[in-house]
């Protein structure tokens, strides 16, 4: 806890070396990266791939540049990213308020237990062509194809996370007195902050995965359609893009993530 | 009716689970007037615990009713002090939970983090803090309160030799200066006699009183000086007897 007035020799070659050990990491990171492109790049260009069926990097930043400057890159990003926004905000919702019904009453838990196992396992696009008969072919249900991904999951981690905390808390809490709302916002919710956290990470990259499946099946904008309408005429460099820029949504996301779980997790360090 | 601050009045106690019926308690009577320490001692797992847990009120017993005129604080084996509150947060609890005045809640609590040495911790995490200092801010966090009654719960269990004697001196000085009534309850036989007035030997499963030690060394004495005193092995020897432990070779 004391910090002392001047670190030894030691300690400063053992913090200058994890400084340079650091930045190597980082550097080699990058590099590989560099290196992928280079040599995708470079092999497109000598014929070694065909660079119609695996586009090229020079090809993808000229698509890019083309899809900026008739804007429709932003209709198609803010079209998925829209959507990814609302399917993540109602499963986690969503699936917060069914865990707190189920944690609250264990009769509800006990009926549900079965249905939930079955959900869970049942692959959900099967389930895509009964949302556009119900939903129609607008945003609804892609949201709907993402919010069913993300929802069991998210049900079945939190309330696993919400009956794990430490029943003599629990108890220590009831010597005081305390009711059960009390007993759920003091106690249960504060101690499964980790397990909270941990399903946003994990539902966050569902809602997105269950956008792209929608787009797929139903859609007129979006990354997803990008995708399918660029494999369909043959032009790979748009699906390409997709990916790519859909590789950066994932990174702000994993990004804006852990910046939330460092300020809500102080008390851990 | 009677000076008793406490009454258990003829408490028995039974479990249901699936495969059988557990009597825990049978037919316990005790009462303990204003500023009394009582320890309870038993053979492990004979329901000493599960008798705090009827006095305090999380448990309802199957017969025999327990007389209190306000809620007893209650101690467990560990601190259970949250990790997310700071030191002063988690001695807040109770008042936090029962919606009393926080302004001066707060005044209290600092006022016996402040005298029993937490001062400076007040606004550090538990994670921060030595075992000792933990239990002492779990005693604060049960005091913060005012209850009449404590219930200890082998509240040193959890602590290494040294840190254990020098807590059960602290606590002791702290629950005697308030004039407190307190039952402690331990496997720990050392433990029971150098800090009550009263040993109540507890009977295995089903637990019934099988006797009460009224312990004569100088009360004026810290825990620690009176496991000196050279009338403590008498006592020590006499409830070990009763336990009836068997150590067995083979």
């Amino acid at each position: 806890m004391s910090a002392s007035a001047e670190p030894s020799i030691e300690r400063k070659t053992y913090l200058r070396k994890m400084r340079i050990h650091k930045v190597i990491v980082l550097l080699t990171q990058i590099m590989v990266l560099l290196a992928f492109l280079l040599v995708w790049e470079l092999a497109a260009n000598a014929r070694l791939i065909d660079p119609f069926i695996t586009s090229q990097p020079s090809r993808v930043l000229a698509a890019i540049m083309r899809l900026h400057q008739d804007g429709s890159l932003y209709l198609h990003v803010w079209v998925t990213v829209v959507e990814t926004f609302w399917g993540f905000i109602l499963g986690t919702g969503g699936g917060f308020f069914c865990a707190v019904l189920l944690w609250w009453s264990r009769f509800l838990h006990e009926i549900s237990e079965p249905y939930l196992v079955v959900l869970n396992a049942l692959p959900k696009v099967a389930l895509g062509p009964l949302l556009i008969v119900w939903l129609g072919n607008g945003s609804a249900p892609i949201i709907g194809m993402a919010l069913l991904i993300s929802i069991i999951v998210t049900i079945i981690s939190l309330v696993s996370g919400f009956q794990d905390v430490d029943p003599d808390k629990i108890k220590l809490l009831l010597s005081f007195g305390a009711t059960r709302p009390q007993i759920f916002t003091k106690v249960v919710l504060p101690s499964s902050l980790p397990t909270l956290i941990s399903t946003l990470k994990v539902s966050v990259g569902l809602s997105l995965v269950g956008i792209i499946m929608g787009e797929f099946l139903v859609s007129k904008a979006g990354l997803g359609y990008l995708i399918v309408y660029g494999s369909q005429v043959f032009k790979l460099d748009l699906v390409m893009l997709s990916i790519i820029i859909l590789a950066a949504m994932a990174a702000i996301i994993y990004f804006v993530v852990s910046f939330f779980e460092r300020r809500l997790l102080r008390w851990q360090k | 009716m009677t000076a008793f601050q406490v009454e258990l009045d003829h408490i028995s106690m039974t479990y249901q689970s699936p495969s059988k019926e557990t009597e825990a308690i049978s037919d316990v009577s005790l009462g303990l007037t204003q500023g009394e320490f009582v320890s309870i001692v038993g053979p492990s797992g004979c329901g000493k615990s599960t008798l705090l847990d009827i006095i305090c009120g999380l448990v309802k017993p199957t017969q025999g009713r327990v007389r209190l005129e306000r809620p007893a604080g209650y101690m467990l084996q560990r601190d259970y002090l949250l990790e997310w509150r700071t030191i002063r947060q988690n001695c807040l609890l109770g008042p936090e939970l029962q919606k009393h005045n926080m302004k001066e809640a707060r005044s209290y609590v600092d006022h016996l983090l402040e005298t029993y040495g937490l001062g400076e911790f007040a606004d550090h995490y538990p994670r921060q803090l030595s075992g000792g200092m933990r239990q002492r801010a779990a005693l604060i966090r049960t005091l913060a309160l005012k209850p009449d009654v404590l219930l200890l719960d082998e509240p040193f269990s959890a602590l290494d030799y040294q840190t254990r004697l020098a807590a059960a001196d602290e606590v002791w000085s702290i629950l005697r200066k308030g004039n407190k009534t307190v039952i402690l309850v331990t496997h720990d036989i050392a433990e029971a006699i150098s800090m009550s007035d009263r040993v109540v030997v507890l009977s295995a499963r089903p637990a019934r009183v099988k006797i009460i030690y009224k312990v004569t060394l100088p009360t004026a004495d810290l825990p620690l000086q009176r496991r000196q005193d050279e009338n403590f092995r008498k006592y020590f020897d006499a409830i070990w007897k009763e336990l009836d432990i068997h150590v067995s070779l083979s």
